[in-house]
């Protein structure tokens, strides 16, 4: 059941549609609307089919893979992008470091330790080759 | 209107789909486009330049998630030709997903997996880079005769 404009509804009377309106390094965002499968009479007024009757927003915190094997709340992170803007390429090097002390198969992985870096690489150079044609002469 | 010089700009879109052969070629098999491949390569090699002929294995990079080869070049868009400037750009970016390369790499080798002996096409280089337990990407410039990847001007 969900609480909409006319009270308590069944999910199933109405029609759910997700948008995602941010979708980051750190977090998605999703809006997350219910609109009327068929038309409703509520307190004398009629309300046609789509009409809006709950909608909000949902965040979801990302994950990234990390030197242990599975994913972590980015959260749980420390972020740092490392950025290089140049003739050549525009590059940003997302890296999440522990940022708390972290037991893992016996190991101890000091606060600070790296567990993700990514690069993501922008090439604006192209390689040129130059055709020329001779003249005779 | 007269006469001009010219290196014909269909004749090069022409050669980078293989259609001129001026010295000793190959027989192919087929009329269908080869298929490119992108491999990575370690700061330390320092030997891929405008001399490499062929892909090897000599300074590529290795570690988890990375197969030695490297990743196919998407290739849905052939040669085209802007004004006299033939130019191509994959048309998808290169992504090693779920990859940890420890040794610092600083450069892509492009080359021919179709033919048998990989033949070098292009080299293209980067500020040095790591990747830990993550994407590595490579993001093409846009298709034209200014900045495509790889242009014949």
């Amino acid at each position: 059941m969900i609480t909409t404009i006319f009270g308590e509804m069944d999910e199933n009377v109405m029609d759910s549609i997700t948008t995602i309106i941010v979708d980051s390094e750190d977090e998605t965002v999703e809006h997350i609307e219910y609109r009327l499968k068929k038309a409703l009479s509520h307190e004398g007024a009629d309300h046609p089919v789509g009409t809006l009757v709950y909608d909000f927003n949902q965040v979801r915190k990302k994950r990234v893979n990390t030197i242990f094997g599975f994913k972590m709340d980015v959260d749980a992170l420390d972020k740092h992008i490392e950025v290089i803007d140049n003739e050549n390429e525009l590059t940003q090097c997302p890296e999440y470091r522990l940022r708390e002390e972290r037991v893992h198969d016996g190991i101890i992985y000091p606060a600070g330790t790296l567990v993700h870096r990514s690069a993501h690489v922008q090439l604006k150079k192209s390689v040129v080759a130059e055709g020329a044609a001779a003249m005779f002469g | 209107m007269s006469n001009t010089q010219a290196f014909c700009s269909q004749a090069k879109v022409d050669l980078m789909n293989g259609l001129h052969a001026m010295g000793s070629s190959v027989i192919r098999a087929a009329t269908t486009k080869d298929v490119y491949k992108a491999a990575l390569y370690e700061v330390v090699a320092g030997d891929k330049d405008a001399t490499t002929t062929v892909f090897n294995t000599t300074g590529e990079v290795s570690g988890t998630g990375y197969t030695s080869g490297g990743e196919i070049v998407t290739t849905a868009t052939g040669p085209q030709l802007d004004s006299t400037t033939a130019h191509f750009t994959p048309s998808a970016s290169i992504v090693y997903s779920t990859v940890t390369l420890s040794t610092a790499f600083d450069a892509v080798l492009i080359y021919n997996d179709t033919s048998a002996t990989k033949l070098a096409l292009s080299v293209h280089t980067f500020g040095s880079q790591t990747v830990t337990a993550g994407d590595f990407t490579l993001t093409m410039p846009t298709d034209d005769g200014t900045t495509g990847l790889i242009r014949i001007a």
